[in-house]
């Protein structure tokens, strides 16, 4: 994305040089990937180096090394943290690409807020709100944490959090929204900048982790070296910890601010969840 | 053919008939609502195979989180593709 | 011992075949009546027994507290999100003006609109 030229105004074409060298590009890319894929090892050969000493070397020693029963967060999470800052990046980077396409104001707070302001909410709604969100959120964090003994760890629970987020906001309409006068609706929740800062600190906090653990003398996201205790395998399972809540604050966030983001464009159009039309109490 | 795989042919074939289905609607919701239901449906075979961790997600991810964002887009857009 | 365990799986067994039936009906109430909210109205309550008539079954076959406590958790979780969503449902439609069937009942039902 970074390379896309401005459209030029008056609908003139790019530059020929750039056109060659954006049509060079590909082929040449494409090539590039053909001669590596020659060079790996046959997909699925048991006797390729990932299987005869990764596999066995996760699978014996997973539990030991990280102090994570659940062999999935210990990889996930520890031997394949290249991995993992990688997807949360991309997630990261999907959020702040629908906020700028669809919301290109950033968090605009002057916006005619039409229809989900409006809260689609009847009592009954609301009550089970109050009842359910809590939970939401709080299982969320069980899933959080749980995720180094049972299936579960920082994508999930943050899923689950922003799922709860994205309750409150349908029924009770965004956090920024200033509530009708006289109103009990509830203006906890979090606003689309909010979503957003929490995003940023959790991929802030992963690559701070891994710098941490360069401080500390070891390599980039090596949790070992970490001074945090005398038990190596204890000192990985707290930074893994750390990892799956940076990881968890970067999904929820996203979520959260991708729907955020939709809903906007919603409010601008006039297109509310709850119409307008019908019957009203 | 077991048990097992029996319950895993039925659940593909539902999986093929919803995603099938998904694809002809014209009315943007029902599409993703069908979608959600191939999405859980997913997670189910997941589950059957044992990766109970792929399948949480997947229900997560595919069943809640895309529908509803699926939904608002379509809110968004009109809600027929002809 | 054995006279207590096959009565709680003949508990279980019964509960599980009492929320078969009323997802059944569900089923038979979606495909069979006229318009939106009657098929909301089958769907809403039948499921709901269902569903948790089905939940209460397995967690009585499990037999197993932490297997149990689980499933009557998600039991609470069914009770409290099913009837919330059937509403949600039926004031979205009635906010929307989705037609009501005002039709003869005792003309049967009719088609698929």
């Amino acid at each position: 994305m970074g390379s896309t030229p401005p459209r030029p105004a008056g609908g003139e074409r790019a530059p020929r040089l750039r056109r060659v060298l954006g049509a060079a590009a590909f082929p040449a890319l494409f090539l590039g990937l053909v001669v590596g894929m020659t060079e790996l090892p046959e997909f699925g050969d048991p006797a390729s180096p990932a299987s005869t000493h990764l596999s066995p070397r996760f699978i014996e020693e997973g539990a030991a090394e990280t102090g994570a029963a659940n062999m999935v967060t210990a990889v996930l999470a520890d031997y394949r943290g290249y991995d993992t800052l990688g997807e949360a990046a991309v997630i990261f980077a999907a959020g702040l690409g629908c906020l700028v396409i669809l919301a290109s104001g950033g968090a605009r707070r002057d916006l005619p807020v039409a229809g989900m302001s409006n809260r689609f909410g009847s009592i009954v709604l609301d009550a089970a709100t109050r009842t359910l969100v809590p939970v939401v959120l709080l299982f969320a964090v069980y899933v959080l944490i749980h995720g180094h003994y049972s299936p579960g760890g920082g994508f999930q629970g943050g899923v689950l959090f922003g799922s709860g987020l994205i309750m409150m906001r349908l029924v009770w309409g965004p956090a920024d929204a200033s509530p009708r006068p006289g109103s009990d609706v509830p203006t906890f929740g979090l606003s689309l900048r909010g979503s957003l800062v929490l995003a940023s600190v959790g991929i802030l906090a992963y690559v701070g982790i891994g710098l941490a653990a360069m401080a500390f003398g070891g390599e980039f996201l090596n949790y070992g070296t970490l001074p945090l205790g005398s038990d190596p395998a204890h000192v990985r399972e707290l930074a893994t910890l750390g990892i799956e809540a940076a990881v968890f604050l970067t999904v929820g966030g996203t979520v959260s601010l991708l729907f955020d983001t939709i809903s906007i464009g919603m409010r601008e159009n006039g297109v509310p969840l709850g119409s307008e039309r019908g019957p009203r109490e | 053919m077991t048990e097992g795989h029996l319950v895993s042919i039925g659940l593909l074939a539902v999986m093929l008939i919803s995603a099938g289905c998904a694809l002809a609607v014209k009315d943007l919701l029902t599409a993703a609502a069908l979608f959600g239901v191939f999405s859980f449906l997913t997670a189910t075979w997941f589950a059957l195979m044992g990766a109970p961790d792929v399948a949480f997600t997947e229900a997560c991810v595919g069943g809640a989180l895309t529908t509803i964002l699926f939904v608002s887009t379509a809110f968004r857009t009109g809600r027929r593709f002809d | 011992m054995i006279a207590s365990l096959t009565l709680v799986e003949g508990i279980g067994a019964l509960l599980l075949a009492a929320g078969l039936f009323f997802i059944l009906t569900a089923v038979i109430g979606i495909l069979r009546l006229p318009d939106f909210f009657t098929r909301l109205h089958a769907i809403g309550k039948c499921e709901t027994a269902g569903l948790s008539l089905s939940l209460l079954g397995l967690a009585v076959l499990a037999w197993d507290p932490a297997v149990t406590v689980k499933l009557v958790l998600v039991l609470f979780l069914v009770f409290l999100a099913n009837p919330t969503a059937t509403h949600a449902l039926a004031r979205a439609a009635r906010k929307t003006d989705v037609e009501v069937w005002r039709g003869d009942p005792s003309s049967g039902p009719v088609g698929d609109r």
